[in-house]
């Protein structure tokens, strides 16, 4: 110890380390976040009818049902993901109608009915299981999210082809 | 319990650490058996005999736990048959799985980028696309339900990366198998020969009693072996990685530049440990005057080796070199989706939407962190230097498991070297060490 004050442990200089980035990050991500939310809002989403069993015990395809309304001054470009359990991150599906690279464009204030075929697997196969659903930006900058539940009503028959209610 | 009776219960475990460890391998093996059983296809003598050796090893195994055995004089066999072991089922896989069998875009662009050098062309300005299509996947359904998403990395605006982004140590790799013409298209064995030889190296520079580690570190958090016939290339860089730790702790310094460049221009990860060994140089010198031989010493080869492996592609077009190697920061067009085990939880998990620049800072400051950490808890902190890459992109947009499981090789590496435990020319590097303290050193020596 050198000065008159007490001696600043490496422990102590850790902590004030960690604390401040802690605070930096924190800090950041709620400015972040306020950025990022996307002025398009999911209103409505369900999931279903079933329409291919892709694998019987891996996933199938639905199709993804959502009403959103752009509520910016502007126009805003979005595209349908879901979550992919197989590889940990969320899957680009092309909405039915929308522009050739799969995205849709809604106008200033305009409410409207999305349709996309989604792959959902494993965790959201099962009837009744929680699928996450998220429309981002092109660039990625401004998404919301909803949780779908997959039909209840919806069971496979060994051939694939959709049964009746459950 | 009595304090006694404790003490004989510390005493036995200790004293069996390399039974318990044997076990522990054992359990490892019979899970592999089991994988290998399930995946092969049945009708084939080779697999046949690969499964019932898996099998009868693993229990062998579990019986030598109960069995009065000298793991110090036949931990290395024991070790050494394991590989062998591995290696019949890689072959047996190689023979018999149904290829191509390539799950993932990174085997797919680097041996297609490969192709295009050897044909004279750029991979770096070239789109890896028509990669696909060599192996009959149809590019037309890249966004189509059904289409096994394991080999696209999506963006943003649902188009997926097309562009090789990787150093091209990850493309020259694949010459020589295809100039030999041996396994086309696949390369499978230019993925798996690396994490072979890796999990060899490590035995051999472990002492006999713990040499089930290196397996336990290459089978248990994720099978090395498969997941390398599965397309990951991270053995490239994670071998002359840990030759580099090696060669670091007896103080070849030059030759273990050599390495780590080579280590570098295989992949991105190990770039990471640079700013922390350049400190470590550093802070055994005690200045700047003093450190930058040091620093010469080390980083001049690496960047010699660096350079040889990828200046002919940066001269050739240094835009598009760096766009590749920078893809995962810095692509063209719309950022590769969130995706990953650390702080990219926060979004898709839908805690907070966080755009990519709030994880390139994050990223950024953490790392300033986990250095100004590294300085104030230096010496203890030294070989924390190797493990780094993973604790760091924790905090990236993208965080793929695969950052963290290929960090345990160097991490058991440099586990070794901290305690003393490399097993170099026969003996302990303890013994060799020219830092450790005289008295420590005398001590032994007495012992002796």
């Amino acid at each position: 110890m050198s000065g008159d004050g007490p001696e600043i442990t490496p422990h102590t200089k850790a902590s004030l380390v960690l604390t401040i980035f802690i605070v930096f990050a924190g800090v950041g991500a709620v400015i972040a976040h306020q950025q990022t939310e996307s002025p398009v809002k999911i209103d409505k989403a369900e999931v279903g009818p079933l329409e291919l069993r892709e694998n019987a015990s891996v996933a199938a395809v639905y199709r993804v049902n959502l009403t959103v309304t752009n509520h910016a001054d502007s126009p805003v470009t979005v595209g349908v993901w879901t979550w992919d359990q197989e590889r940990h991150g969320y899957a680009f599906w092309p909405v039915d109608g929308g522009h050739p690279n799969g995205t849709v464009t809604l106008a200033p204030g305009e409410t409207r009915e999305l349709t996309a075929r989604a792959l959902l697997t494993r965790n959201a196969l099962n009837p009744g299981r929680p699928a996450s659903v998220v429309l981002m930006t092109p660039d990625g900058i401004q998404r919301t999210a909803t949780t779908v539940r997959t039909p209840r009503n919806s069971t496979y028959t060994p051939n694939g082809t959709e049964g009746g209610a459950a | 319990m009595s304090s006694d009776a404790e003490s004989t219960i510390d005493d036995r475990i200790r004293d069996n650490v390399a039974d318990i460890l044997f076990f522990m391998l054992g359990v490892i093996m019979l899970q592999i058996a089991i994988r290998l059983w399930g995946m092969l296809p049945p009708d084939a003598p080779l697999v046949a005999v690969t499964v019932i050796l898996a099998f009868a090893w693993s229990l062998f195994l579990l019986v030598l736990a109960v069995w009065t055995t000298d793991t110090g004089e036949y931990g290395h066999f024991l070790a050494a048959v394991t590989l062998g072991i591995l290696v019949l089922a890689t072959v047996a896989m190689l023979r018999h799985l149904p290829l191509p069998y390539l799950g993932t875009d990174v085997a797919l662009f680097t041996t297609y980028a490969a192709d295009l050098t050897l044909k004279g062309q750029n991979p770096y300005a070239a789109s890896m696309l028509p990669s696909m299509a060599a192996l009959d996947i149809p590019t037309d359904q890249l966004q189509l339900p059904g289409f096994k998403t394991a080999y696209i990395t999506p963006k943003t605006d649902g188009t997926v990366v097309t562009r090789l982004s990787y150093p091209a140590g990850a493309v020259l790799i694949f010459l020589p198998q295809m100039l030999l013409g041996i396994g086309r298209p696949d390369m499978l064995a230019t993925l798996v020969v690396p994490v072979l030889a890796l999990v060899a190296f490590l035995i051999r520079i472990t002492p006999p009693r713990l040499a089930a580690l290196p397996l336990l570190v290459t089978l248990a958090p994720r099978n090395m072996v498969i997941s390398s016939l599965g397309g990951i290339n991270d053995g490239f860089w994670v071998l002359p990685l840990v030759v580099t730790i090696v060669l670091w702790a007896r103080d070849r310094r030059g030759a273990a530049g050599i390495t780590y460049g080579l280590a570098c221009a295989m992949k991105q990860q190990p770039w990471f440990c640079a700013p922390f060994l350049a400190y470590w140089l550093y802070a055994d010198r005690g200045c700047l005057r003093a450190a930058l031989p040091a620093w010469t010493r080390f980083f001049g080869p690496a960047a010699v080796v660096f350079g040889v492996i990828n200046l002919p592609f940066a001269l050739a077009d240094p835009v598009a070199w760096l766009n590749g190697v920078f893809t995962p920061l810095q692509d063209a067009g719309a950022p590769l989706i969130t995706q990953g085990f650390g702080l990219a939880l926060l979004t898709t998990a839908d805690v907070a939407a966080l755009p990519k620049w709030y994880y390139l800072v994050v990223m950024v400051a953490w790392a300033l962190v986990l250095l100004a950490l590294y300085a104030i808890y230096f010496p203890r902190s030294r070989w924390m230097a190797w493990i780094v890459p993973a604790l760091i992109l924790m905090a990236n947009y993208r965080s793929l498991p695969t950052y963290a499981v290929y960090v345990a090789p160097p991490a058991f590496a440099a586990f070794l070297a901290h305690h003393q435990l490399l097993w170099l020319d026969g003996d302990y590097w303890a013994a060799l060490d020219p830092r450790r303290a005289p008295e420590e050193a005398a001590d032994q020596e007495v012992a002796a």
